[in-house]
């Protein structure tokens, strides 16, 4: 069966200093370090592109997991800020900076922080039907190209990271039958106008910290899973404050629920495979639940779960 | 009802920062020291408790807990 057998990420080295920008708005360092979360933001430098972003993440499962270019046969960029103008699709230009060979499919997928669970059944599902063997889901969705630095509610939320997951069927971690909703009446809570984010954080917190519970315990129950089968909660990490409002709602397991976006922001649809990075080479971790949500308004919920590879 | 000891229940559950005896109904939000996050987990928590949604420009004119205690009186009467 297709799974997971390696994430590898990338983050700028040019870094934003948040407690510092949150001073210019009168914001406390407290209100930084445990609500926000964020104390530094990575930023993409002029010259980067999402593809290089892209680039970078995939070079390192060809460096740390033995990854071969040449087996890839497939590459899938979840973005909603590509290269340029969103024309071409960010997927083509990297199968070209790789110098992927032979035949490979790549095209973008249009979601935001739901991007990384959808990704994973999307990608899946395409090489099952294809008959692919090595696939790259990409997650790399630059916010700094659209936030305006006077915008206190975003600015001081979200960072740039991209991150490559290896999908293969020599793999440990499995997943499950992804519970998937949309509320597009929400839409206009998040989303860009003439080139800029605006967030209405209120409405967005609102529906995360209602929505997301409910779709989790629904895949609980419908898996026949109890909370306490879960070893590690790793939710999309919108803001120190969102995982946990979220988690507080579980509180026999809050503590499973993992919190850290310290060094990173926001990172959107990267933020949840940059923990799993962490997560699933730890021994005594068989079961992860993963949740996105955000952008669309759009939420996933999926499990990862450990089972022996058998080319070992 | 809802009365004053109710609304700092659902504040205290909301997992603000603030002694519960430190919570007076009249002194305002910022003088007890919570910021917009800690309104955002209030006011979620007054929705699931109460079952009252609260608009974005009701919302913004609530600086105490004698104007929530007012504003859901006037919802959960009318």
């Amino acid at each position: 069966m297709i799974g997971i057998r390696a994430i590898g990420s990338y983050l700028p080295e040019n870094k934003i200093n948040n407690v510092e920008q949150a001073r210019q708005f009168g914001e406390s360092d407290d209100f930084i370090s445990t609500k926000i979360g964020a104390l530094q933001l990575p930023c993409m430098p002029d010259g980067m592109e999402t593809s290089d972003m892209a680039v970078a993440a995939v070079k390192v499962l060809v460096q740390d997991h033995d990854l071969d270019l040449e087996t890839v046969d497939a590459v899938v960029v979840v973005t909603q800020n590509g290269d340029g103008s969103g024309l071409p699709h960010t997927a083509a230009i990297v199968q070209d900076k790789l110098d992927l060979k032979g035949r490979v499919a790549a095209f973008d997928l249009s979601l935001g922080c739901s991007g990384y669970v959808y990704g994973l059944s999307v990608v899946k599902g395409l090489m099952e039907q294809a008959g692919l063997k090595n696939a790259l889901l990409i997650t790399a969705d630059p916010y700094s190209k659209i936030i305006d630095r006077k915008d206190r509610i975003t600015t001081l939320l979200f960072g740039d990271a991209a991150t490559a997951t290896w999908l293969t069927e020599e793999s440990e971690w499995k997943f499950g039958k992804p519970l998937l909703d949309t509320d597009g009446s929400g839409a206009s809570n998040l989303l860009v106008n003439d080139k800029t984010l605006s967030m209405n954080g209120r409405q967005v917190f609102n529906f995360a910290s209602k929505k997301v519970p409910k779709q989790i315990r629904d895949y609980l129950e419908s898996n026949n899973l109890q909370m306490t089968d879960i070893d590690i909660y790793c939710l999309h990490q919108g803001s120190a404050s969102i995982v946990d409002a979220i988690a507080k709602r579980f509180p026999e397991v809050s503590d499973r629920f993992i919190s850290d976006i310290r060094n990173t922001g926001n990172t959107i649809s990267s933020s949840i495979p940059f923990l799993l990075q962490n997560v699933l080479n730890k021994d005594n971790v068989q079961k992860v639940l993963m949740s996105g949500f955000g952008v669309g308004l759009s939420w996933a919920t999926n499990m990862l779960y450990r089972e022996e590879r058998n080319d070992k | 009802m809802i009365n004053n000891e109710k609304l700092i229940d659902i504040l205290v559950k909301s997992g603000v920062d603030v002694e519960k005896e430190n919570i007076h109904a009249e002194q305002s939000f910022e003088d007890m020291g919570l910021d917009s996050l800690d309104m955002f987990n209030f006011f979620t928590e007054i929705d699931e408790q109460l079952g009252v949604e609260i608009p974005d420009d009701d919302f913004e004119g609530m600086n105490n807990l004698d104007e929530v205690r007012l504003y859901l009186v006037s919802k959960l009467d009318g």
